[in-house]
Order: structure tokens, then C-alpha cells, then sequence
């Protein structure tokens, strides 16, 4: 098992260095050439990173030095161009980046959109793909259905399976000579990332980012005979406004057995134990340190860490990481040692995956 | 609205299939006392389904004066595959369409496991043996068409391309009218408005219109593509890209997921993260709805999808753009 990793334009080759010596055996980068910023701006992005400059290389000088500095410490990298949709006039702008970058022998492509898949080939690229999670293979057929078609080396996992759904998956692609990557810290997304179709922008607020704070509102669905109920009504006039008549029994409806939404801006209070949830909270977001070993054990290949664009938040986070990987035996007790913060680890909001056996003894008391 | 648009109708399941007249049943809000109307449809998002029902109904019967009416039925469950009708649902679904004289499309899900296939091939192996050789499927799933090209190979030429699979940008939340929508300009010396004008044209493109791709979409065997309505339109080239395009009104999803907040009711863990257990169906009674009042485009959820109504540029595509094909009409949310 090894470690896939982010970099941006604010990485350097001395970081590289650093980060291959903590399991990174593969990069990946995404690159937005100043002509298509001019044209399109950041928020129609390439490769799904369209926040600003931090979080992808715009010069051809600085991919350039990259892909020199992680050829040298003996690493290889591979291209994003994972966008979910790529309408036919960016093509040529595309297939512009696609050949700037072939100068610099990528190792690979990371590609969501099929229609990119087939210009790569059209385009004469040979290059191994990594079927981006933006494509969403959640299913033995569904990576058949590309693999029969497509140069696959990998295909990066959709978080939002359990990890016995992933299990099934490993076991069902036994023999068909394609590794398969899972992310594990960071950025997990609201909804589905390959379903999400709402744009995203270092200008203002984003959905995913709402939905984390909105107050989710819940309650009853309407009677399916709702509309007789108004038209009923209507025609009672004033006197429908006491006990047991239909109005009566409408509202009543949509207020019993009413239920609580789980609230996402509850403070996690860590009682002077480790350091308060706040502190993990910002620094990995989402984390998945418990299900490594089961990643492991089940033959996963490789470990995302998506970090490009938080420059300071890389080697501690790729630190935890490569210790969890590396363990042994990382059992919940391990992880949530390298975590060291129990609040943190109790709100199971912070999991990236379902382990049911890191939160037995808590909820057993 | 010159040109011939088939009307088809779209339901989920078969409990609302059979409430088909109570969902088309038409009763002029206006005329409800706002006494009533506050107790009924209080300010909560979860009621914009049904206060929305009433009035894309209106559009509806607009529809209808026209000479249209409906002709195809779209049965099937596109955003959770624990909802997925069984296959005795879909045989009465097909039976149903038979019966109204429509022709029948069986719509399958999307980001299906090994599980979610094995119950669309149930139901596709049932309407092989009902004999539905003229029916359509909607494919929302990589895995589903790998199975149709394996296993039920006389479908090609009848596919559509559904609305999951084709990816468009929504950009319905910052669609407010008049007010530009925010653009990130750092480092970026194009004017702003320049900059914005190109990303609306680019968010109208679709993969779709590479021709590259288009081909291989031919020869998958799709015939017919589906799209949501969104504020920015599609761009859709000379020659429709051969094939025939519809669209949904009046629901439009934004995004979708397999965790969800309203399973989540009932096992929280399931707000973030997918489990083994069963799902509760929660949303069979319940919606739970993020309130994103920063968003002027009001949005509801139902079960795991966030779910807009097109109603305010839903206009312009039914009077400028004659350039679909089909027009699905969803009478409630398609969860």
C-alpha cells in the first residue's frame, strides 16, 4: 500500500523529498494554463480544483520543475484533468494542456469525463488512466465497462460506499489487473462528488460548505389527499378552526411523531481531554485513519491524500497517514492516539467511512 | 410551441403511479383563503413540493389546450437504489401504460453497487418476459450499460442517456435575475463580465457535443438524451446530436448522494457515511430539507437528492426554444 498525493504551485522540490520519505509514491497535480484562465476564469476548472491559484500550477516553468523533482526523488506523477463535464469548445484548450504536459513524461492521466477519456485515445495518448471518483465506478461492471474500453491502471474508489461494498468490489476485480485507490483524509464532499453539479468558486460560498451549516428542517409529508383537504375547506369556510375537523387533523399530521435532524453546528466539547474537535476539525475535516486497516487487509492499493491547495496542512496530515499505514496493528485505539482528540473521534460526522467498532466502546459506555 | 413535443408522465414507484389523478388533479391556489393556505403551507421548504405541484400544473393544462397530451409513462427510481420498484411494481407499471395506450420507459438509477444492478437486471430480465420489446430504459449507471450491452443487447438503439450520466452544471443557486453571480478574479486580467459571460456559455456546453464522445454514445445504442432544465440553457448543435432530447420539469435535481440526512432521521450515522444496515425509508413520510437562505432559488430535499423547481426559466424553454423533443413531466419529486 502506498500513498497518492496532491500537489500544487506552492509545493517545492525540497517538499517532495519530504513527502515521498512518508509512503508518497505517486503524485498528482492539476494544470490551468493562463490562456484558459483568461478565457474561462477559475471557476471552469480543468480538474475540479477551481478555487484559485493555490490549488493547481498555472506556468509551464513550474510543471516543469515539478515533474523534474518527483522523476528525481524517484515518484511518479500523473495529471488531473478530472473535470466531470467538459463542453466541446474547451476540447482544443485541453488537448493544448494534454500536450504541454506531455513534454514532461507524465506517468499517467486522471480523467472522470468519458468523452476525455476517448480524446486522449483520439489523441494518440497511450498513457495508463486512473478513472477519477468523479466517474463513479461503484460497481464491479461499472470498472468492466471501462476497462474494456480504456489503458486503466487504476480506479479511485467512490467514498461513499461501506467498506464491505469496497471489500466485494476488491474481491470481484481480483485478476483484472487494475489497483484501486481509496481517498482517506481531507475534502469527502456533502453529496456525491460525481453528482454534485453545483459550481464552486473562491468568491463565495459554496454548497457543500452550506449544507454544513444550514439547519436541516424535517417533517411529515403532506396526506396524499391534500388537495381535498384544501378544497374541503374552502368550501367550510371559518369554522374549520376548532378540534376534529380536517384542518384539525391535517396540522396534526404534519406535527406528529416529528423528528430531529442530526445538527451538524453542535460544539464538540472535549471536557480537558486531548485537543478540543475544533482543532482536527480544521486541519483534516473528514477523517478515515480507523478503516486503513481494513483497507489493507483487503488488498486496497494506494491511499489518496487530496491536499492541494493547504499547503500548511500537508505534512501533518501525511504524517498520521503514513504512521496508520505503516502500524503494525491499526486498531481504532492506534488512530485515535495519532488524532488525539476524543471529541473529535466521537462525532461520527468526522468519519470518512463507517467503522463500527471504533465508536463500540464509547456508545457502550 | 409549434412543433410535435411527446408528453410523457414520470413516477417512482407504484404507490404514486396510483395516485396519478390526485397528483394531476388541478385546484387554483388563489383561491385558497390565506388563513388556510398559512396553515397549510407554512414557510417550509419541505411544502414547496406541493405548493410547486399546483403550479407547473398550470403549465401543464397549457399544454393540454394545445392539443398534447400524455403519451409515455417514465417508471423508476433514478437517486436511491433502496428504492428501486420490484419487478412486480414495474409489471404493473407496464401493464398500466398498455392500458392508457403509452408507450413505457423504465428509468434505472445511478452510482448503483453489484446489489443495485442485480435488482435493474431483475426488472429488465421481467420486462424481457412481459414482452415490452418496444419499451426504453433510461441508463443513469456505467455498470447498467455494461449489463445491457452483455445481457439485453435488444435494447440497443432504445437507450436514453439519462440526466445523472449526462453532466450538467446546475447553475440554479446563483441564478437570482439581474445580479451577477460572483467570480473568483484573482490573478486573472480579463474583464470580470468577460470572464462570466464565457463561464454561462461554457456551463450551456456538454460533453455531449464532442464529437468524439457523440459517437461512441451512438454506437452504445442511445438514441434519446434527458436533461434537467437549467438557468443557463443548453447549447445544443445543429442536428440535435441525432438524437432525441427531453427534458424534466419541474424538478431539477442539483446534487445527489448515497448518505443521506433524511435516513439519517432515523440512524444519523447515515446523514454522513454509508453502513450495512437496512435503510429505514425515511423519506416514505418525511422530508428533511437544508434551509440555504443564502440561495434565492429554493431548494428541497428529498431522501438523499437536493431538488430545485425550475419554475422561473422554465418559460423560456417552452416558448423560445424549440429545440426538444420530449417533455417529462415530474408530478411530484421522483423519490
Amino acid at each position: 500500500m502506498f500513498i497518492t498525493f496532491g500537489l500544487d504551485a506552492n509545493d517545492t522540490p525540497d517538499r517532495i523529498r519530504e513527502y515521498v520519505k512518508y509512503g508518497v509514491e505517486e503524485f498528482f497535480a492539476g494544470f490551468v494554463p493562463r490562456d484558459w484562465l483568461s478565457k474561462y476564469g477559475w471557476e471552469v476548472c480543468p480538474n475540479r480544483r477551481p478555487l484559485g491559484g493555490g490549488y493547481n500550477f498555472t506556468q509551464v516553468s513550474e510543471l516543469a520543475e515539478m515533474s523534474e523533482a518527483v522523476h528525481k526523488a524517484g515518484a511518479r506523477l500523473n495529471l488531473a484533468i478530472n473535470a466531470h463535464d467538459n463542453g466541446s469548445e474547451r476540447v482544443p484548450y485541453l488537448r493544448d494542456m494534454v500536450e504541454t504536459m506531455e513534454q514532461f513524461n507524465p506517468d499517467g492521466y486522471v480523467v472522470a469525463d468519458p468523452a476525455i477519456m476517448f480524446c486522449l485515445k483520439e489523441w494518440g495518448i497511450r498513457r495508463p488512466l486512473h478513472i477519477s471518483t468523479g466517474t463513479g465506478c461503484f460497481s464491479m461492471e461499472s470498472i468492466k465497462f471501462f476497462s474494456d474500453k480504456f489503458n486503466i491502471r487504476r480506479v479511485v474508489i467512490p467514498r461513499k460506499l461501506s467498506i464491505s461494498e469496497i471489500a466485494r468490489i476488491v474481491e470481484q476485480t481480483r485478476g483484472m489487473n487494475v489497483e484501486l485507490e481509496v481517498m482517506i483524509i481531507g475534502y469527502r464532499c456533502y453529496f456525491n462528488d460525481e453528482n454534485c453539479h453545483s459550481i464552486h468558486s473562491g468568491a463565495r460560498r459554496n454548497l457543500c460548505g452550506d449544507m454544513l451549516l444550514a439547519k436541516m428542517h424535517a417533517s411529515n409529508r403532506f396526506p396524499d389527499d391534500w388537495k381535498d383537504v384544501a378544497t374541503d375547506l374552502h368550501a367550510s369556510g371559518i369554522e374549520v378552526f376548532k378540534e376534529g375537523t380536517r384542518l384539525n387533523e391535517f396540522a396534526r399530521h404534519l406535527t406528529t411523531n416529528q423528528m430531529t435532524p442530526y445538527d451538524y453546528s453542535v460544539d464538540l466539547c472535549a471536557n480537558g481531554c486531548g485537543v478540543e474537535a475544533v482543532l482536527p476539525k480544521t486541519l483534516y475535516q473528514n477523517c478515515g485513519l480507523c478503516s486503513i486497516k481494513h483497507f489493507r487487509d483487503m488488498g486496497i492499493d494506494c491511499l489518496k491524500v487530496p491536499l492541494r491547495g493547504a499547503t500548511d496542512f500537508k505534512m501533518p496530515t501525511l504524517a498520521i497517514v503514513h504512521a496508520a499505514m505503516t502500524a503494525p496493528d491499526p486498531n481504532p485505539d492506534f488512530c485515535r492516539k495519532l488524532i488525539n482528540s476524543p471529541a473529535f473521534c466521537d462525532a461520527r460526522i468526522h468519519c470518512y467511512y463507517d467503522v463500527p467498532e471504533a465508536h463500540v466502546k464509547r456508545e457502550n459506555g | 410551441m409549434s412543433k410535435k413535443i411527446e408528453l410523457a408522465i414520470y413516477f417512482p414507484d407504484l404507490h404514486r403511479l396510483e395516485m396519478i389523478d390526485d397528483f394531476l388533479k388541478i385546484i387554483d391556489a388563489r383561491e385558497i383563503p390565506s388563513y388556510l393556505a398559512t396553515v397549510m403551507f407554512s414557510l417550509n421548504p419541505n411544502n414547496y413540493e406541493f405548493t410547486n405541484n399546483l403550479s407547473s400544473l398550470s403549465w401543464l393544462q397549457l399544454f393540454q389546450n394545445n392539443g398534447m397530451d400524455f403519451s409515455r409513462l417514465y417508471f423508476g427510481q433514478e437517486f436511491c437504489q433502496n428504492l428501486i420498484p420490484p419487478s412486480d411494481e414495474v409489471d404493473h407499471a407496464y401493464y398500466f401504460s398498455r392500458q392508457m395506450e403509452w408507450d413505457f420507459t423504465y428509468v434505472t438509477g445511478g452510482y448503483l453497487t453489484d446489489v443495485g444492478i442485480a435488482k435493474v437486471v431483475e426488472n429488465l430480465t421481467c420486462l424481457r418476459e412481459l414482452g415490452a420489446d418496444d419499451c426504453e430504459v433510461v441508463v443513469n449507471d456505467w455498470g447498467v450499460l455494461n449489463v445491457i450491452h452483455r445481457d439485453f443487447p435488444e435494447l440497443k438503439g432504445r437507450l436514453v442517456l439519462g440526466r445523472l450520466l449526462n453532466k450538467q452544471t446546475r447553475m440554479n443557486l446563483f441564478a437570482q435575475p439581474g445580479v451577477n453571480f460572483p467570480v473568483h478574479m484573482n490573478g486573472i486580467e480579463t474583464v470580470e463580465q468577460e470572464i462570466r459571460d464565457m463561464q454561462v456559455q461554457s456551463y450551456r456546453d456538454v460533453s455531449l457535443s464532442n464529437p468524439v464522445y457523440l459517437k461512441e454514445v451512438h454506437e452504445w445504442g442511445f438514441t434519446n438524451v434527458d436533461f434537467d432544465m437549467t438557468p443557463q440553457g443548453i447549447y445544443r448543435p445543429e442536428g440535435g446530436w441525432d438524437m432525441t432530447m427531453g427534458l424534466y420539469y419541474p424538478w431539477s435535481f442539483i446534487a445527489t448522494a448515497r448518505n443521506c440526512p433524511t435516513a439519517g432521521l432515523a440512524d444519523p450515522v447515515r446523514t454522513f457515511v454509508m453502513t450495512d444496515k437496512p435503510c429505514g425509508k425515511m423519506c416514505k413520510k418525511y422530508n428533511c430539507t437544508p434551509l440555504l437562505i443564502q440561495f434565492e432559488t429554493p431548494a428541497v430535499q428529498r431522501g438523499p437528492t437536493l431538488f430545485t423547481y425550475v419554475g422561473d426559466f422554465a418559460e423560456h424553454y417552452f416558448l423560445h426554444s424549440p429545440y426538444y423533443e420530449r417533455l417529462i413531466f415530474e408530478p411530484c419529486l421522483p423519490i
